[in-house]
């Protein structure tokens, strides 16, 4: 009989709420059967500033997938993002141990616990400990076991957040009766399926620009090297063009889609576009140029600001395969050439793999699609995923009863 | 708001740590009806379950049970035919005789085990199969046993019987079978029959064999075969281990043929060539032994010559 | 607008029984008051406070208070709060002095520099003990200003907002957008001083010119009931011939009122029209339709509508309003009316009431709470500024964050990314 598993990826977004629902076959297939999206509320900059709407939005979103999916959710995966979200890199150095000079299993081991040991403050988690690759002797090694060397030392980019911020984020999917299987960055979530894997392999940065904040990992070597959050994302433009232009977030939303562009052209600077549309009275001419500026100056900002977070890491050097963009935010026009000047390496918006069907073809889903990818592959991005298996079984049983 | 955790463990803390429970403040109206609906579903589907079994336990219950059999009964027609199907003799007499079945008997209130039961307890019936034709017949289907062998039994009072032994070497009381195919069998003699605790008789070991050899008999000599008056199996091993197993046949002329249990194509035509020689020198024998290697004939009137050896 | 200002101040206030009095504090606003002062007036009475005097002597106006001399030995503060504030605090008795016995005073300050952000809050504090309807007009520093002037003045504008009737803040980044490309720091700030003469001379006229609609103290008050609340402030002007329509267009576009949050949030609303004889009552109606499109419904707005014979072809529409709710959480206008200490000084019930989503809202709380005053306060009122402040940590800056109004700052190297980025490079934008 094949064994099918019913994954709920849930990316809350300041934008929508995207639910994709995918079974898992056999944990070789992966069947997308469900998709549901809800305007979110209660969402600003990538966190949650009201529970009650937060948790509405999402389970309606929820619901209505499990609907369309006809199958009923067994668990959940989740995006994680927000600007309380903080990395660092920690590495630890071990001898070998064995009289042989033999790399051994209790090395790797010890190795990994004392780069993974950094205590946090009382209020922040761990969410993920992206490991890099093994140096034994200072020579990079994939796999060191058995290997003959002296020193073994091993990195993580280990990424923390606030405690009560993820503990929300959790709770809104418990409040709908589901476990979180596990979280994932929405920055690594959207690499995973945006960016190929040669250009990981060679260096390569992937921006997902939200409505509420801006995620970009950085891969070196095919591994996540850093990662960020910028918490500023399309609705600031839509802010900013309702308090410049002097119009509602309606309008302002409706001009930055249909007139909005990174960059200004010879031809926008005497071009006016009616702010309705109907030319009917309240209806006005804005002068495009006004319009655009106001889009450019923070599109640059947003770039020049993911350039600082991102340190040396962000050079043309480190990043041969350029830079990959994504979220609802790399839909604005000429977005790509904006940030080539500022950031020095080419900019190019991603394609999703040909697997993902075409009405699933979105900027907007690919965190979710990354979500699903992650629950196929069956493998977190930490060495903790055996402690997990063991609490999913337990937990499902405990849930038996409980019922 | 800082948590107390780090007392619980040294390790550091990961967003695993946080305790995922349905009780949270997050519940809204969707995730209630959910609730709702899976507890409705666990509900229904234990209930349904609960349901089946409480069918299938009471209905075999019921079927068990007296008033389904009434209940039946009112629900199918009178029995108004009853066809009995026989390989062999048997007939309705025998079956009149056997079975009393009441008049305007719903078919379904007929205990068909019970006939079953009835009619194979009757020697001459091998097997038996008793089938409801709906909507108001009983179809008896009955295999009968084949009778090899007659013989006469007495009892501790003197009184004689006739008795058949069957292919099986079952001892049966023959029924509705002609005079001629009684007639047509020969007697076993040298048998001995051991009563069984119900009156009935063991079943006789290597009838089979006789049989075989009667029926071969048959078919290459009919004729002299119906003169054949008794078998005797006193020397005959059913096992055939014994280098001596012999059967010996009394015929109506009053001599005897002794044979050996194989090779019978060779002695039967030996006993012809014998019986044709005899018959045409106007001989008469008292017996033919073909258990041998060669045959020995005593002749009957001969007393002073010694037996005649044929090559 | 000179001649129109000029008639504006010609009558007797007096003789409504109303008393006025402005008070420019600190150089900037010394400055501001200057500008009222230059046209001819006599009734109001015209105040400066500042602890330089030097600066003080060049002033034309007629009262001038110098504050402080112990502590800055007639020095200006050198951009210090705490000198402004203690400066301030050692001269009680005269300012208590300059406010007593006023029915309405404004306090025009520069926010950022040492005395407009020390001495207005303690004087806005003296004025309203007094019993007085207390209106500032302050300015705000200009983002390049850098971030440590901002957090003075962010500070001081809490301070002020507890204390005055409406603190209306007119922050520099905005105004400089509505000038022309050429325009230089300085214009900006006297273009801040105009709307600062221009919305005083608007509450004024409506107190004492006769019109088609008469306002009087009383509704004055009304409006400002609700302490502590953010005030909206807007302006528009229209002449020729199609004066009518080109009054709401400049409304419509001028940048105070367009914070997106506070369209649908004033909870009352003054509106004032000034006009020439050729202002019917249709005129005025069609200007309150207009305006209560955008701000809601009528029964908030109080409307007065001025005649000035020398506004012919012309309309000014002055709007004031006050929202006693912020935010998304309504639970808070019980506290935010609260503490009207001085006018009702037994407390209230509801300002113990703690609401559920207290815990909630302590998530937005991160930055240390702002040290003003609460050393100076009375002991009795303490507990209620500290509700009071909690909640306009982050008020000042709200109104140039729009959508992300209530949502945590969003610093990054001192600047606050919700803020729109071109406001903060000074990038001006022609609509």
């Amino acid at each position: 009989m094949s064994q099918s598993r019913i994954i709920g990826a849930v990316d809350i977004g300041a934008a929508s709420v995207t639910v994709l629902v995918g079974d898992i076959v056999n944990g070789r297939s992966l069947n997308i059967i469900g998709k549901q999206d809800a305007t979110s509320e209660g969402v600003k900059k990538g966190e949650i500033v009201d529970f009650k709407a937060v948790s509405n939005a999402t389970h309606a979103a929820i619901m209505g997938a499990e609907k369309s999916a006809g199958a009923q959710i067994d668990s959940i995966y989740l995006t994680q993002t927000g600007s309380h979200l903080e990395g660092f890199y920690n590495s630890a150095a071990v001898n070998v141990s064995s009289s042989d000079s033999r790399v051994s299993e209790a090395d790797i081991a010890r190795a990994m616990s004392e780069a993974k040991a950094k205590k946090l403050s009382d209020d922040r988690l761990y969410i993920h400990h992206i490991r890099s690759h093994f140096l034994l002797d200072n020579r990079v090694s994939a796999d060191p076991l058995g290997m003959q060397g002296e020193k073994l030392e091993v990195g993580y980019w280990s990424i923390h957040g606030d405690e009560r911020k993820v503990r929300d984020h959790i709770h809104v999917i418990n409040g709908f009766g589901l476990n979180v299987e596990d979280i994932i960055l929405s920055s690594i979530a959207s690499g995973t399926v945006i960016a190929t894997e040669e250009e990981k392999r060679a260096g390569v940065m992937v921006i997902d620009m939200g409505a509420g904040v801006t995620d970009w990992a950085i891969y070196q070597n095919g591994i996540v090297a850093r990662t960020g959050v910028l918490p500023v994302g399309s609705d600031h433009i839509t802010n900013d063009l309702a308090l410049g232009l002097r119009v509602n977030r309606k309008y302002a939303k409706k001009l930055k889609t249909s007139f909005g562009k990174a960059v200004l052209e010879q031809d926008d600077r005497q071009e006016k576009v009616w702010m309705v549309g109907d030319q009917m009275i309240g209806d006005r001419r804005i002068p495009k140029q006004s319009l655009i500026q106001i889009v450019r100056e923070r599109v640059e900002e947003i770039y020049d600001l993911v350039k600082r977070q991102a340190g040396e890491l962000c050079h043309e050097k480190f990043l041969p395969a350029g830079v990959v963009l994504t979220g609802g935010g790399s839909h604005l026009d000429q977005i790509d050439l904006a940030g080539e000047k500022i950031l020095g390496v080419p900019i190019r918006r991603g394609e999703l793999p040909s697997w993902v069907h075409d009405n699933l073809q979105r900027h907007e889903y690919t965190s979710a699609l990354g979500l699903l990818h992650f629950a196929l592959s069956g493998q977190s991005l930490d060495d903790s995923a055996l402690q997990r298996k063991q609490r999913g079984l337990l937990r499902r049983v405990t849930q038996l009863f409980v019922n | 708001m800082a948590k107390k955790k780090s007392s619980k463990s040294n390790a550091p803390s990961t967003w695993r740590s946080i305790q995922q429970s349905f009780t949270g403040r997050a519940v809204t109206s969707h995730a209630r009806k959910r609730r709702w609906m899976i507890n409705l579903k666990f509900l229904g589907a234990v209930l349904g379950l609960a349901v089946l079994g409480g069918a299938i336990w009471g209905g075999v219950q019921y079927l068990q049970s007296d008033s389904f059999a009434r209940l039946m009964a009112g629900g199918s027609a009178p029995v108004r035919n009853v066809y009995l199907e026989s390989d062999g003799v048997l007939d309705e007499q025998w079956l009149n005789a056997r079975i009393d079945m009441p008049e305007h008997i719903e078919l379904m209130a007929i205990d068909i085990e019970s006939i079953q039961r009835d009619l194979s307890s009757d020697g001459q019936v091998r097997a038996v199969l008793v089938e409801r034709v709906f909507p108001d017949a009983l179809r008896i289907r009955v295999t009968e046993r084949q009778p090899v062998l007659r013989v006469v039994l007495q009892d501790a009072s003197g009184r004689k019987f006739l008795r058949l032994i069957s292919n099986e070497g079952v001892v049966y009381a023959g029924k509705r079978y002609p005079a001629d195919t009684i007639r047509s069998l020969p007697y076993a003699s040298g048998v001995t029959l051991r009563r069984k605790a119900n009156g009935e008789y063991f079943p006789v070991d290597g009838i089979q064999d006789v049989s075989a050899f009667l029926q071969h008999a048959r078919s290459l000599m009919p004729e002299r075969v119906e003169n054949w008056k008794t078998v005797s199996l006193a020397d005959f091993d059913p096992k055939g281990a014994s280098m001596s197993s012999r059967l010996a046949v009394t015929t109506t002329q009053g001599y005897s043929i002794i044979f050996a249990p194989d090779e019978l194509d060779e002695q039967f035509a030996r006993l012809n060539v014998i019986l044709e020689r005899l018959e045409s020198q106007r001989q008469r024998v008292d017996h033919i032994d073909l258990s041998m290697q060669d045959a020995v004939v005593k002749l009957a009137d001969s007393g002073t010559r010694g037996p005649v050896r044929f090559r | 607008m000179s001649e129109l200002s000029g008639k504006s101040f010609r009558s007797d206030l007096n003789s409504e029984g109303v008393r006025v009095k402005i008070i420019g504090v600190g150089g900037a606003g010394t400055n501001a008051v200057d500008r009222i002062q230059m046209m001819p007036q006599e009734q109001i009475n015209l105040a400066a406070v500042n602890t330089d005097a030097q600066a003080l002597e060049s002033s034309p106006i007629g009262e001038k208070l110098m504050i402080g001399k112990s502590v800055t030995r007639g020095l200006s503060t050198g951009g210090d709060v705490e000198i402004g504030q203690t400066a301030a605090e050692k001269d009680e008795t005269k300012l208590r002095q300059m406010v007593d016995g006023q029915d309405l005073i404004f306090i025009v300050a520069g926010l950022g520099g040492g005395t407009g952000s020390g001495a207005a809050p303690v004087i806005s504090r003296l004025a309203s003990e007094q019993g007085a309807l207390v209106i500032a007009f302050v300015t705000l520093p200009f983002t390049f200003e850098g971030a440590r002037h901002h957090e003075v003045a962010e500070n001081a504008l809490v301070a002020m907002r507890s204390h005055c009737d409406a603190v209306i803040p007119l922050p520099n980044d905005l105004l400089l957008q509505q000038m022309d490309e050429s325009a230089t720091v300085l214009d900006a700030f006297a273009q801040a001083d105009a709307w600062i003469s221009r919305g005083i001379q608007s509450i004024c006229a409506m107190l004492t010119q006769t019109g088609l609609i008469n306002l009087d103290f009383a509704m004055l008050r009304k409006v400002f009931e609700g302490r502590g609340g953010k005030t909206l402030f807007g302006l528009g002007r229209g002449e020729g011939d199609d004066f009518m329509q080109e009054a709401l267009n400049d409304l419509a576009l001028c940048p105070l009122l367009h914070t997106p949050g506070f369209a649908k949030r004033a909870d009352s609303l003054l509106v004032n029209i000034i006009g020439g004889t050729d202002l019917g009552i249709s005129h005025v109606n069609q200007i309150m339709t207009a305006i209560a499109e955008k701000f809601g419904s009528k029964e908030q707005i109080v409307l007065g509508a001025v005649v000035d014979e020398s506004c012919q072809n012309t309309v000014e529409i002055c709007v004031i309003g006050a929202t006693h709710v912020t935010g998304y959480r309504p639970e808070r206008k019980v506290r935010r009316t609260a503490p009207r200490i001085d006018i009702a000084p037994e407390p209230r019930p509801s300002v113990t009431k703690k609401t559920p989503d207290d815990e909630l809202f302590d998530t937005v709380e991160t930055k240390p709470k702002p040290l003003v005053h609460e050393s100076k306060l009375g002991k009795k009122r303490q507990p209620e500024l500290e509700i009071d402040q909690e909640e306009f940590t982050f008020v000042s800056e709200d109104e140039q964050r729009g959508f992300f109004e209530n949502t945590e700052r969003n610093i990054f190297d001192g600047e606050d990314l919700d803020v729109p980025t071109y406001l903060r490079r000074g990038v001006r934008i022609t609509l």
